[in-house]
């Protein structure tokens, strides 16, 4: 029996050769799917492993931190000595901060490493300080040998003794233009130590790491520390610390809770979207493939049926083929997904520590980590696609064809059920338990549902236009519209995966807009001085006057934050200068649909415009009153709050109940946060200090002036000031770099789907040899018979656009605005750009066009009599 | 009058070449209705083939109506078939997207002509389709697929109607009734048939026989 089921495995497989292409589109359809699905999970896994190592190292070795007071920004190294030496042994200083280079800026930590040798360690410190220990010493990767060189101890030799050296992770390093043993230049002209590049795996974040006297020098702070961590905190110690450090440091517990910030999950969210459509599109093409070949092979099955193979004897023959794929496929699928992680993980780890604070490099794992995921996705993909079409063929009695069953009114039926079940979830949260799954479902199910309504709206379309006796008049024109409408049930399904993939594409080009501009708002609203200053307090009662009665300055303001209760519950509270610059910077979810953020009347409708803004201003006035608050997008989920409601704060033991006057963006914050009247604040809070300055210029071009002015009569040090601006510019020139790699991956899935329809082109050429000779013979010409076939495919593809654009914006309208909501609490505005979405659907068409091309031609050349008489 | 002048036609084969015509010569007068019969491989299709422009000649030309059809353009050769040619298939050949109905006036329209006349209705009494005709191909019996396939090739009313062995799937009745239709559709228009047969009774209802053997006509 085994060598009858090996005979009809390898006669069906046999097909494969004389129609390699065939072939080619499955295995092309199961890979470029699989190999999509899995990077975005070797993506997501390698940025959650990030993460973990990150809460490991927070919430698990450093038990605490000392940092500077609210109103200082270092703390005496003194400190450090006297914990020492009152006997305070698990604790480490650190010094970090950012240096200008002649190119930009890095940041540097520094470290004394000393009290670290008498542990065994094979991994350098990571994050504010791993312990060493918390490594395996058994763990082959954090093995010595796998770094370069020589043993790591002999690093921390060189590390901590003059002329020193700076270590810093392979990723970092080709990120910043680092070589091996490089001395990167500052922007003063000094240098820093020589460079020496370690594997990721060593443990090293986004930093260049050196001795602390080192780093000290770099960043001014001359027996100054940025903070001291604490490995273990015992009862005696934490007394002992308290007493000590009452006067210059806060001691910080660390937050075992530590979890991804929203903005990182929505985005990984995003990538693992993104992903799966890749796979859905990769399995309708391998599908398409499939079944044609299945129909081109019945004559074999039926052969084989006639001599006396039983049905269960070609489904095992039909199930090795199967396996056949799978294998094949998840081989091609895991060498393509290694080099796209390869290529895409730098970027993204380095925008995740940049935007969303993830110091952990990103790993690609070993291939023996996700080799069961290719194999388990390659097999689920290779069932998806085939299993259907060759049970079908299976279970085909020996002397009937395969009649290809119209699956329509059940697609139909399946696409208004999904859109149905949806819209309930969307629109009646109450029914259901809104989370990120809920949301995840309501969006899957609008995009699958939007897309199976493909075939039957084109169906419908053609038969439609049929029914017009005009048309008789353009007999070639009525043929090809009879010919699309009874062709839908393959060309249905390709151009369902090609509604998928422009639909993916439109989604994640709103998304992408959309999270770049509240990103930019985001920056804006943390940002929006030009420039940030850090002083102590004699510094300020220097600077501010100095600041205030310059010519250049528009507004100088103190910058108050503290904690507060609300509604008993732990909190902060800001103060807010009255002034239209402050206000700018709060983004109000009432008004930022309308595009007022400061004030101005908008565009539009000039009535409904002005009594917004009218509201708008009255709502600042009331806040300067002190008839009420603003509150953050966290606290207003957390309390339900809405604009109207009444809320109990307590600022300095002052307990207050007051309206909520508006709500402002927070962009997925966790943390509550109110802001108030910066005079009422003062009167609340008279002893409140702050050791930070906002600085707003007149005019961006003089700010580099003032800064050299600044600097030069005060003696103000890099980390004395921050630069929003080019903040800004870096982090929206890092974001750019993912989402680049973002759309990337979108207009991957459409050139996927794009070979789909080539696919499906294809083998529809093939079946309508005999038609389109036929109707060549009773005079049409073959150009006319290309134009005709090239037109059937514009309509086809015109009308898909038309129903992927609003399935596209109907997406990433419920990503943004109930996935974000159900799961992080927040969402961002959705921008539509209206001249990207017409680049996208015309590329698409004109890619779609342009790969149909060469099977028309190829079709104009066939022999056209023999076709009739051969095959019949 | 369709005159062949001194056609050769060959085919490869692998490395081997096959000489299926060697100087052919012949003419047909207008009217005329022949049955082509000869051994399968003789060249009977490939004969009708060339006369209908779907293939050309090694060298030779051939003309129907005193115009050259072996230097025509694809574009005019398709125009050509439309006007002056019916094809009637073995298979049928019947545009499965459209009715029967529309299969009969396709070539009509391709023409410029309007789908119905007078003509056309005789022609689908006399080949009794007028109650199939809003019937697609798929809903058709192989005798009336086949009638509607005489119809679209008779409906232009062309000078020249090839037909490769219309009769070969058909049973003998059906077959019967097939060719006594096609025989009084051809005589209504008056137009020369050339039918391509394995059948000496097939064969009878035409005027004439010749036998195709190695690569020679005998009339």
């Amino acid at each position: 029996m085994l060598n009858r089921i090996l005979i009809l495995g390898v006669t069906l497989l046999s097909h494969y050769r004389r129609h390699p292409a065939q072939a080619i589109f499955l295995l092309s359809g199961l890979s470029l799917g699989v190999a999509m699905l899995l990077t975005t999970l070797i993506i997501s896994s390698a940025a959650r492993q990030a993460f973990t190592d990150t809460q490991q190292t927070l919430g698990g070795q450093a038990v605490a931190h000392l940092l500077p007071k609210h109103s200082q920004n270092s703390l005496p190294e003194q400190l450090y000595r006297d914990l020492r030496l009152k006997g305070v042994s698990h604790i480490m200083p650190i010094a970090e901060g950012r240096i200008k280079t002649e190119k930009g800026f890095m940041q540097i930590r520094g470290l004394d490493l000393f009290p670290l040798l008498n542990r065994s360690s094979n991994r350098l410190p990571n994050q504010t300080g791993s312990e060493p220990d918390s490594y395996s010493d058994n763990d082959p990767d954090n093995s010595p040998d796998n770094y370069p060189d020589n043993d790591l101890n002999n690093y921390l030799f060189q590390f901590s003794f003059p002329p020193y050296l700076a270590l810093v992770s392979e990723s970092y390093a080709q990120l910043q233009g680092l070589k091996n043993g490089q001395q990167p230049r500052l922007a003063d002209t000094s240098t820093l130590p020589e460079v020496r590049i370690l594997k990721d795996s060593a443990g090293l974040g986004y930093f260049i790491l050196c001795d602390i006297r080192c780093a000290q020098k770099h960043l001014g702070l001359t027996q100054r520390l940025t903070s001291i961590l604490i490995t273990h905190l015992s009862p005696t110690d934490k007394a002992l610390i308290k007493q000590l450090s009452e006067q210059h440091a806060d001691l910080v517990m660390a937050d075992k809770s530590i979890k991804n910030p929203a903005f990182t999950d929505a985005f990984l969210l995003n990538l693992q979207a993104i992903g799966l459509l890749a796979f859905l599109v990769g399995c309708f093409i391998a599908f398409n493939a499939v079944s044609f070949s299945v129909l081109q092979r019945q004559q074999t099955v039926k052969q084989m049926r006639l001599s006396g193979a039983t049905a269960n004897e070609i489904v095992i023959a039909l199930l090795f083929e199967l396996s056949c794929w799978a294998l094949l496929a998840s081989i091609v699928g895991s060498i393509i997904a290694w080099l796209l992680s390869t290529l895409l993980l730098p970027g993204i780890g380095f925008t995740l520590e940049r935007l969303f604070f993830n110091e952990n490099i990103l790993i690609l794992g070993r291939i023996q980590d996700w080799w069961g995921q290719a194999i388990t996705l390659s097999l689920a993909a290779t069932i998806i696609a085939t299993l259907l079409p060759l049970i079908r063929l299976a279970r085909q009695p020996p002397m009937t064809s395969i009649t290809e069953s119209s699956t329509r009114p059940y697609s139909l039926l399946l696409s208004l059920t999904l859109l149905g079940l949806g819209s309930i979830m969307a629109f009646y949260p109450s029914l259901i338990k809104p989370s990120q799954w809920s949301g995840l479902v309501i969006t899957a199910s609008w995009f699958i549902g939007g897309a199976l309504l493909v075939p039957s709206i084109l169906t419908r379309f053609y038969q439609l236009f049929c029914k017009f006796k005009g048309l008789l008049r353009y007999p070639a024109l009525h043929w090809m519209l009879n010919d699309s409408r009874l062709d839908q049930q393959r060309q249905g399904i390709a151009m369902t995966a090609f509604c998928i993939a422009i639909a993916a594409c439109i989604a994640v080009l709103i998304m992408v807009s959309s999270f770049r501009q509240a990103f930019t708002d985001y920056l804006d609203v943390t940002l929006p001085e030009s420039l940030y200053l850090t002083l102590d307090q004699n510094q300020i009662k220097d600077i501010k006057p100095f600041l205030s009665g310059h010519p250049d300055v528009e507004l100088v303001y103190p910058f108050f934050m503290s904690n507060a209760l609300i509604n008993q519950q732990p909190g902060l509270v800001r103060g807010l200068t009255n002034d239209s610059q402050r206000q700018s910077s709060f983004i109000l979810e009432q008004y930022s649909v309308l595009g007022i953020h400061s004030g101005d009347t908008v565009s539009g409708d000039i009535t409904s415009s002005t009594k917004s803004s009218e509201a708008y201003n009255e709502l600042w006035r009331k806040l300067h009153q002190r008839k009420g608050i603003i509150v953050n997008q966290a606290l207003a989920l957390n309390y339900k709050l809405k604009p109207g409601d009444r809320l109990s704060i307590v600022i300095n033991n002052h307990p207050i109940n007051t309206e909520v006057l508006g709500i402002y963006f927070s962009y997925g914050s966790l943390v509550d946060v109110f802001a108030i009247d910066q005079q009422w604040l003062m009167e609340l809070w008279p002893q409140l200090q702050t050791n930070r300055l906002g600085v707003f210029i007149k005019d961006d071009s003089r700010i580099s002036p003032l800064l050299t002015e600044l600097t030069n009569r005060f003696q103000l040090n890099t980390h004395h000031y921050v630069l929003p601006g080019s903040i800004k510019q870096l982090a929206l020139s890092v974001f750019q770099r993912t989402f680049h790699a973002t759309q990337l991956l979108s207009v991957t899935i459409l050139l996927i789907a794009a070979i789909g329809v080539y696919c499906a082109s294809y083998t529809a050429q093939l079946e309508k040899q005999i038609q389109y000779r036929l109707v060549h013979i009773l005079g049409l010409s073959s150009r006319k018979i290309a134009c005709m076939a090239l037109l059937q495919l514009f309509i086809n593809a015109s009308l898909t656009c038309m129903l992927a654009l609003p399935l596209g914006i109907l997406v990433a309208w419920a990503s943004t605005k109930i996935v974000l909501r159900y799961a992080f609490g927040w969402y961002f505005d959705l921008i539509i750009d209206p001249l990207q979405l017409s680049l996208i659907l015309f590329s698409s068409i004109a890619i779609l066009l342009a790969g149909a091309l060469l099977p028309f031609y190829l079709n104009t050349k066939r022999h056209s009599a023999k076709y009739l008489t051969a095959q019949g | 009058m369709i005159t062949a002048r001194n056609i050769c036609k060959e085919y490869c084969d692998a490395s081997e070449k096959i000489v299926i015509f060697d100087n052919l010569n012949f003419t047909i007068h207008s009217g005329e209705t022949i049955a082509l019969m000869g051994q399968s491989g003789a060249g009977k299709s490939t004969l009708l083939h060339l006369l209908g422009g779907f293939d050309k000649p090694e060298s030779g030309h051939i003309e129907i109506n005193s115009q050259s059809i072996s230097s025509m353009s694809d574009a005019r050769l398709s125009r050509f078939r439309r006007q002056f040619l019916g094809m009637v298939f073995q298979q049928y050949n019947l545009i499965p997207s459209l009715t029967a109905r529309d299969n009969i006036s396709f070539v009509r329209r391709l023409n410029g002509l309007p789908a119905e006349d007078e003509f056309t209705r005789e022609l689908v009494h006399a080949l009794q389709l007028q109650d199939r005709l809003d019937h697609y191909p798929s809903q058709l019996s192989g005798g009336e697929q086949q009638r509607v396939a005489i119809a679209r090739a008779i409906a232009t009313q062309p000078l020249l109607i090839l037909a490769d062995e219309p009769t070969g799937n058909l049973d003998e009745q059906t077959a019967a009734q097939v060719m006594t239709m096609l025989m009084r559709a051809v005589a209504l228009q008056q137009s020369t048939l050339l039918l391509v047969t394995h059948s000496p009774t097939t064969a009878s209802y035409l005027d004439k026989t010749w036998r195709l053997e190695q690569g020679q006509l005998l009339c």
